[in-house]
């Protein structure tokens, strides 16, 4: 079955360019979970519908950001969000983040295949040179995660975000495209 | 799979994902394990690669989503 949007597929996922249609659904939502916001370091505050789709519309129009959706091959899903932002032509950079919204689809698998497809696209397709990624020192999930892609960690910032009641510190991970092409976690990507 | 690597990656898994060992089964899946959520599940893959000394590469990676899937790819591995 052809696949709305679809942008880079893989085995499990598919990245797609979001739509108005993917608002609706429980995108705006994860903004409102707590634990979601306070790891990603996002300011608590309620999030609608109507905001989703004036971000998604700010999205469109800034050049410097490529948001994507994650969804699942078999059914179209959407599970999360993983963008590339920053994005500096004359540096060849970019700053990656991803958010895996779905509680059902927290095990792991989907995000370490978004990610790669993502570093994947940044590196080889749009040429970039280096992608960064900034994560609290407590979420262990994005250590592991970009630990096992082959990304290394290049520094600590630290009390650089405030995390429930206090000021904690952030990591800086990076992988740079000569690394990356020598990688054995290279995807290939499902529609080409 | 030899009784003693079976031994060790049930070990593994054990204190990667947080369950004891006697409900690692060969109908272990990410599906069915509350435990097998992201931080355990990658902390399962760091686990395996430092224990048995190996590199998982981006296609067997993504196969790990079971223990059969695990002990296939794993035998794979070991025997290069």
């Amino acid at each position: 079955m052809k696949k709305k949007n679809l942008f880079i597929k893989g085995s499990s996922v598919y990245l797609s360019y979001p739509s108005s249609a993917d608002v609706g659904k429980d995108w705006y939502d994860w903004f409102n979970d707590d634990e979601i916001n306070s790891l990603v370091g996002k300011y608590p505050w309620p999030n609608s519908k109507s905001d989703q789709k004036k971000y998604l519309d700010d999205v469109r129009r800034n050049k410097d950001r490529l948001l994507l959706g994650v969804k699942i091959l078999k059914n179209s899903k959407m599970i999360g969000v993983i963008s590339l932002s920053k994005l500096n032509s004359h540096h060849r950079s970019a700053e990656s983040s991803i958010i895996i919204g779905n509680s059902k689809y927290k095990n792991g698998i989907y995000a370490l295949e978004a990610l790669a497809l993502l570093t994947e696209f940044g590196l080889t397709r749009l040429n970039l040179n280096r992608i960064f990624s900034s994560t609290l020192l407590i979420n262990k999930n994005a250590h592991n995660l970009n630990k096992i892609l082959g990304w290394r960690k290049v520094g600590t910032c630290k009390k650089s975000h405030y995390y429930k009641g206090q000021y904690v510190d952030s990591v800086i991970y990076e992988i740079l495209k000569e690394n990356w092409i020598k990688s054995n976690k290279r995807p290939s990507f499902g529609n080409e | 799979m030899k009784n003693k690597i079976e031994d060790l990656l049930k070990t593994i898994i054990s204190k990667s994902l947080k369950i004891p060992k006697k409900k690692i089964n060969p109908y272990l899946k990410a599906s069915n394990c509350k435990n097998w959520d992201s931080l355990n599940f990658l902390t399962l893959i760091s686990n395996l690669e430092k224990k048995f000394k190996i590199k998982f590469n981006y296609k067997e990676m993504i196969m790990l989503d079971s223990y059969k899937n695990i002990i296939k790819v794993l035998n794979k591995k070991i025997k290069k």
